[in-house]
């Protein structure tokens, strides 16, 4: 599969001459959604994006395609070199050589789950209607397997090839004024994981423990936050802040204050593609076929750095490298320039329940709900709701659920009141529009005074 | 096209009640010059088959890549589409009933005066460079960078369903924007035009773009950036608040274009983007708004987003009143849902982002209809004694049921006795949904309504990015709560 597909390509960029660069991306997608315990969505999904880069001195055309025969290859690289003419002179520094060797990585590939269809995905949802109408309860969510392949070939020498599956099983079991909610999206060999059992059966519970929620006033209360709700905050600071092109316009939180602690020393911020925490997909290298490295942004809570594609290095000059974080190719959605795609929140070493113990008045919340970053970017201000699933903390002990709460709080803010983190963390994906494909891998919080306004 | 109605027959032959199959072929342009440099260019084309069953009572999909002539590929997406539809058939529950459509045939196409695809690269580039020299121009030394966008979509679809729809349609969005963000010391502001995101989409062709004039505009959206930097925040307090269309185009679709929905009012949604506080058993008989408030969606509006011929299962464009003197009278629907409701027929909202996606409910043109002796926002600042002016969405977040809402906006005008004073920065409001509407005591005339595009409207999952289009014009809510954070 890899040689076939890097033979094809390198023929292709030969064939064609000159400075050229493909990148593919190809992904087969089983998607089975319900909801009030019946599908409502299913299908299977193959595709592939071709991207041809083609240089003319330093002048840059692009242009996709989804498909990788012969003919087509050459059509998409005759188009880029056709635009390319037509372009001002850019920064353009040549394409990736393929010197660099990949770092390590995790392997994230499982025959078992590229080979889950929707007869295996109905499978695994049953179980889930069972138990949840046994509760009196109905199901809604999703239950996804896939794969995704990326290749990179360039006229200066760089050959890369990867694999990785996915897998996501989410449940919200509900009787149309509680919910219970849990996730796995993380572990590409999940699907068929022992503790599927154990997702639902919590899904259901929580459920039973959000009946009749009480309001709540506003005002500051501790909170203990779930690996979801954390993610949530985690995805608005990677769109505005810790990519280059935020560096540059000075709107990031870290602009001008590299090296500076920006929250307390309990947070450290990742992106790190290469080890697999917590079985999120790997990803060795980029679009561009350059490298990724592990890159940190909040180091205790100081800033230090941001993530570069080979063109805002090159902009920002100083000896600048990419990082290997160009935006995946087909992308609609992440126009932002280079962006963090495995996104990881350091863990601490506590349990969850000993997170809880520390709290006498607060909050237990399972999720966040439609957050918004964009506030002020320069302070990380945010606001958002919450869902599926919002507890009062009362003596070191979760009571009774409560409604829903908006809240509006400076991540800078919540990362200097940060008491305690757990010691597991879980990964939320972020599915977007495009391609993209994210990977949040926080643990369990503990906030002191979460700003909730009702 | 002949390939699509055997398919439907031979799908039908081998146990599907329905089947409807589309091709599409995709072809976007996306141009962006920052600062002078070209910092994003390509053009692509994406090319496939979806398939869509009911067998059993259940769905299924399958989608494969391939230009019109593949018949491997669209063979493969049927075979899929039954494997799918049969995997959940055995899962049980209610069985999909679909509402009556008369066959369609016909071609449509979106009236494009000059075709943004031929314009040559040099002309698009000289724009964007010279909008991007003004912005810098006009904010001086302040300046941290200037954008400028452009950027079209052609859509080629042909749709057949085995109840003998066989339609054919063009489909072509056009537009740009631009943006400037200044910073002076550690304050950083910036202003868009003439929408952050997508800036001004229509549907048409590159007439889409000259009619927003972005050079004209661009000196005085870097003076507002500028002023931004040394605003005052905007005060915190209950006040009334004049929203100009820019954002109440963002309002109506938060807070009307969502919640009527008629799948997220089943459920359907729950697991993404959430449900809705407009249940079935609410419709005629909730007062969503004040008596000014009529809401409309219509696919049928000329040069909209959310214009078309036939939706993707082949139900012709149509125009629904969701919300009558502020009664909530109407759905967003498909042919399924409308099954559902006990409705006749379909409201014409089912789309898919493109080949390789199941389509699913979407707004269209989901538009606040003016006052026919309405006032201009000029007109409404003056008859406002106390107040605040806000314009172009910067944030936006709403709970899961689409009542708990705030959005933020890039700029705001105190209004002090019929009269705009000073801008204050980080404008925030906030409240829920009916109760604000409620709170309309005005809606501007008709020659104060402005069309709006969104390109990026995300539901879905996995994911779909929808073009939607609203029109209004602008409109004044008393006792909304203001603040800057």
């Amino acid at each position: 599969m890899s040689d076939e597909l890097l033979t094809r390509l390198e023929s292709a960029v030969r064939r064609a001459g000159g400075d050229v660069e493909l990148s593919v991306h190809a992904s087969q997608s089983g998607t089975t959604r319900f909801a009030g315990s019946r599908v409502t969505q299913t299908g299977d999904v193959v595709d592939v994006v071709v991207q041809a880069r083609v240089a003319i001195g330093r002048r840059v055309g692009a242009a996709r395609v989804n498909a990788v025969d012969d003919a087509a290859l050459d059509r998409v690289i005759a188009e880029a070199r056709t635009l390319a003419a037509s372009m001002p002179e850019s920064d353009f520094g040549g394409f990736d050589d393929g010197s660099t060797p990949l770092a390590a990585h995790a392997p994230s590939w499982d025959a078992a789950t590229a080979a889950v269809d929707a007869a295996a995905r109905a499978a695994l949802i049953a179980p889930a209607f069972a138990a949840c109408a046994r509760a009196g309860l109905t199901a809604a969510g999703l239950c996804a397997a896939g794969e995704t392949t990326l290749a990179v070939a360039t006229s200066a020498g760089a050959r890369r090839w990867h694999r990785y599956t996915r897998a996501r099983f989410d449940l919200i079991a509900a009787d149309g004024r509680a919910s219970g909610r849990r996730s796995r999206d993380g572990r590409a060999w999940s699907l068929v994981a022992t503790d599927h059992d154990a997702l639902v059966d919590d899904a259901v519970a929580r459920a039973a423990r959000s009946k009749e929620p009480q309001p709540l006033l506003p005002g500051d209360y501790d909170v203990v936050l779930e690996p979801h709700a954390v993610a949530e905050l985690c995805e608005w600071m990677a769109l505005t802040s810790f990519g280059a092109r935020a560096i540059e316009d000075g709107s990031s939180a870290l602009a001008g204050r590299i090296g500076e602690p920006l929250t307390g020393p309990a947070l450290t911020l990742y992106d790190d593609a290469l080890g697999g925490e917590d079985g999120a997909p790997t990803a060795p290298f980029d679009a561009e076929g350059t490298p990724r490295r592990r890159v940190t942004f909040l180091d205790g809570g100081v800033a230090r750095e941001v993530v570069h594609d080979r063109g805002s290095a090159a902009l920002a000059g100083g000896g600048a490298r990419s990082t290997g974080h160009a935006p995946p190719i087909g992308d609609e959605l992440f126009d932002g320039g280079p962006v963090p795609q495995h996104l990881m929140l350091a863990a601490g070493d506590a349990t969850v329940d000993e997170l809880v113990a520390r709290v006498e008045r607060g909050l237990y919340v399972s999720r966040f709900h439609y957050v918004n970053g964009l506030l002020d970017t320069r302070r990380a201000l945010m606001t958002g709701m919450t869902r599926d699933g919002l507890w009062r903390i009362e003596n070191g002990r979760i009571a009774g659920p409560v409604a829903n709460q908006r809240w509006t709080m400076s991540f800078l803010d919540a990362g200097r009141r940060i008491d305690r983190c757990s010691g597991i963390s879980r990964t939320r994906a972020l599915i977007a529009g495009g391609l993209s494909e994210c990977w949040f891998v926080c643990p369990t919080i503990l906030v002191r005074g979460w700003k909730f306004t009702g | 096209m002949a390939l699509l109605p055997d398919i439907v027959a031979q799908l039908r032959r081998r146990g599907a009640s329905f089947a409807d199959a589309r091709h599409v072929r995709d072809e976007r342009e996306a141009l962006a010059v920052r600062d002078g440099r070209v910092e994003r260019h390509f053009r692509a084309a994406s090319a496939g088959f979806g398939v869509r069953v009911l067998v059993d009572g259940a769905w299924g999909f399958g989608a494969r890549a391939g230009e019109r002539d593949d018949a491997a590929a669209l063979d493969a997406a049927a075979e899929a589409a039954l494997a799918t539809a049969r995997a959940a058939a055995s899962l049980g529950g209610p069985r999909v009933a679909l509402a009556d459509e008369e066959p369609q045939r016909g071609r449509y196409a979106t009236p494009v005066g000059r075709d943004f695809f031929a314009v040559p690269l040099a002309d698009k580039l000289a724009l964007l460079v010279g909008v991007s020299d003004a912005l810098r121009a006009a904010a001086g030394a302040r300046a941290r960078s200037a954008s400028a966008h452009v950027g079209a979509r052609r859509q080629d679809k042909l749709l057949a369903t085995s109840d003998g729809t066989s339609v054919e349609q063009t489909l072509v969005h056009t537009g740009g924007g631009m943006k400037i963000v200044v910073g002076e010391g550690d304050a950083v502001a910036h202003r868009s035009y003439p929408m952050e995101l997508d800036g001004g989409v229509a549907a048409g062709g590159w007439e889409v773009i000259e009619r927003f004039d972005f050079l004209g505009h661009a000196p005085a959206i870097a003076d507002e950036a500028v002023a931004l930097l040394t605003a005052p925040p905007c005060p915190a307090g209950e006040t009334t608040v004049i929203l100009d269309t820019t954002q109440l185009a963002l309002q109506i679709h938060e807070s009307c274009g969502h919640p009527t929905e008629s799948d997220r009012a089943f459920g359907d949604e729950v697991s993404l983007a959430g449900a809705s506080f407009l249940t079935p058993d609410r419709l005629g008989r909730f007062r969503y708004g004040s008596r000014h408030v009529n809401l409309t969606a219509d696919a049928t509006t000329p040069g909209a987003l959310g214009s078309f011929g036939w939706d993707d299962e082949g139900v012709p464009a149509r125009k629904t009143p969701l919300v009558a003197r502020g009664q909530f009278v109407g759905y967003l629907t498909s042919r399924e849902t409308a099954a559902r409701l006990g409705l006749p027929r379909s409201g014409g909202c089912l789309r898919a982002e493109a080949w390789n996606r199941f389509p699913i409910i979407r707004m269209i043109n989901v538009s606040l209809e003016p006052d026919p002796r309405g006032p201009s926002l000029e007109e409404l600042v003056a008859d406002t004694d106390d107040g605040v002016v806000m314009g172009n969405n910067k944030s936006w977040s709403i709970d899961d049921l689409r009542l708990n809402f705030q959005f933020g906006c890039e700029i705001a005008w105190e209004v002090k006795r019929g009269k705009r004073t000073r801008i204050v920065k980080n404008p925030l409001y906030g409240g829920t949904t009916p109760r604000f509407w409620q709170a309309c005591d005005a809606v501007g005339g008709p020659d104060a309504f402005r069309m709006w595009g969104l390109l990026s409207c995300g539901k879905g999952d996995p994911m779909q990015l929808m073009a939607v289009g609203h029109g209004c014009p602008p409109a004044r809510f008393r006792g909304i709560r203001v603040g800057s954070e």
